[in-house]
């Protein structure tokens, strides 16, 4: 019966979740449109297909480029995040993966949550990773390293089940209070990105061209 | 032992006298600059920190409050004070914090002091944030009660007023390319050599930051140099030579558009079929830009 309900609980948690961060999106539409007084040097169309695609590659942005280890921990955390809602929505609607793929789940589980735990500690230990958190920071990436931990567990331990449910309820719920909604405004933030660029032909870059020598 | 009190600053003076009325003009103004673009960016902000090597200010300094997320942040903790429910309704959680005189003078110092708007951060942010544009949001609510730092606003006055941002009259800059014109015959050993001014029908029309020729006028004639090198049919203009746009700057929208306006006004009536174009308003970096007809 409880579990029935843990299971319900979890639909129900991402279809809120899910509500409040359309809400959130669309809700930043109140605020208008501003007028560009600058004619167009390049195509928006251009821009945001790089800027969701060869854009997110770390030898395309500098910030990726010179932080590489933190950027393939951040690819990492996020796939331990998206294999752990996998996880648990195949738990809550009963329905398992073939046996073979369980092994790949958890070790994207694992290697996520060692990912996250990793970029908690850097936050913590560099004075200007401090300097520019506040505790949403920390909460959001220890909530989501214990939900991915639970999940973790909950692939071995039949009695973890239950924590992880709950775990992912919570996590669910705090999704668009906290930072965590950038799961929703990363895209919209980098077609906008793309957009903005792409019009003054900022982008897709440009390679320089090869001088012969 | 008994120490002086330091007195307080004419930016501390102006901002300790801000009345109620004008703080709620900052917060207007702020709100008047935000766009469905801005809100969107402003909710994207993980502070991942990567941003922070792309500022020139923090390569330079170190200073954690250097970084573009720091600045950023200092934006976006008034944008969640006051245009978002979750910043109202948990401000400790997510750090949201009213707009105090103390933020007022961190605004003030941060986002004119620790930044030139050159927009590296915003290209490098893995989010895709447009941090430059917020920026510059918060300094048209600095602007609109006057809280525009003193040597920035004079510049874009004196420029407006005189038509660059130096005040060097006609005469001067004549004399200027005059004598660097000499320094090139000179060092090129061709009395032929030229620095033209005002000449009809030239193919390009060179333009400068007026610092130069106050203060780096050796960077006008390695310029005179390349040309000269090159057989380029090129022109000064004796009265459109500032390219820069240090409205840009001071937040107001009024400046920002002049300064071009006018440049092209002047521009349209020189007789030069192209311009090079200084990049900003540093004039560091010239590229070449075709002239727009009409």
């Amino acid at each position: 019966m409880i579990m029935a309900i843990l299971r319900y609980g979890v639909f129900i948690f991402l279809i809120v979740s899910l509500s409040l961060l359309t809400y959130q999106v669309l809700h930043t539409a109140s605020f208008g449109r501003r007028r560009l007084h600058s004619e167009a040097a390049g195509r928006p169309r251009e821009g945001i297909i790089y800027a969701l695609g060869r854009g997110m590659m770390p030898w395309e942005k500098e910030s990726a480029a010179r932080h590489l280890p933190t950027y393939i921990a951040g690819v990492i955390y996020h796939a331990g995040i998206f294999a752990s809602i996998f996880w648990v929505l195949c738990l809550a609607a009963s329905v398992y993966p073939p046996r073979a793929v369980l092994p790949a789940i958890q070790f994207l589980m694992g290697a996520g949550f060692l990912s996250g735990a990793g970029l908690f500690l850097k936050r913590v230990i560099r004075p200007g990773m401090r300097y520019i958190s506040c505790p949403d920071d920390y909460v959001s990436n220890l909530l989501v390293d214990a939900f991915i931990f639970s999940g973790l567990l909950s692939s071995w331990l039949a009695a973890v089940k239950p924590i992880f449910f709950i775990m992912t309820m919570t996590t669910f719920l705090y999704i668009p209070l906290g930072k965590i909604r950038h799961c929703f405004f990363f895209f919209y933030s980098r077609l906008l990105f793309g957009s903005y660029f792409g019009r003054r032909g900022v982008l897709p870059r440009q390679r320089p061209a090869q001088t012969k020598g | 032992m008994r120490t002086a009190a330091i007195p307080p600053s004419p930016l501390d003076e102006r901002i300790q006298a801000l009345s109620e009325k004008d703080i709620a003009t900052i917060l207007r103004v702020f709100r008047e600059k935000l766009d469905a673009e801005a809100a969107a960016n402003l909710n994207s902000c993980v502070h991942c920190g990567l941003c922070a090597d792309s500022c020139h200010y923090y390569l330079t300094t170190s200073e954690p409050e250097a970084m573009p997320a720091a600045k950023l942040d200092l934006v976006n903790q008034v944008f969640k004070n006051y245009f978002s429910l979750i910043g109202k309704k948990l401000p400790q959680l997510v750090g949201a914090r009213a707009l105090s005189r103390d933020m007022i003078r961190e605004w003030v110092d941060s986002l004119f002091g620790r930044c030139t708007l050159c927009g590296r951060c915003s290209i490098s942010c893995t989010m895709g944030i447009n941090i430059f544009s917020l920026i510059r949001a918060a300094r048209s609510a600095l602007a609109a009660v006057g809280l525009v730092p003193p040597g920035l606003q004079s510049t874009v006055e004196t420029a407006i007023r005189t038509g660059n941002n130096m005040g060097i009259s006609k005469e001067n800059w004549l004399e200027t390319v005059a004598w660097l014109e000499e320094e090139l015959q000179k060092e090129v050993d061709d009395p032929q050599a030229r620095l033209p001014v005002d000449q009809k029908g030239a193919k390009i029309l060179y333009t400068i930051n007026p610092r130069e020729a106050m203060f780096f006028p050796l960077s006008i004639s390695a310029v005179g140099k390349i040309f000269y090198a090159a057989g380029e049919d090129w022109t000064f203009s004796s009265t459109n030579f500032d390219v820069t746009n240090y409205g840009l700057y001071n937040g107001t929208t009024k400046p920002r558009r002049l300064c071009p306006i006018g440049f092209s006004k002047r521009l349209m009536n020189s007789d030069a079929a192209n311009s090079s174009w200084p990049s900003a308003a540093t004039g560091s970096t010239p590229t070449a830009g075709r002239r727009r007809n009409g």
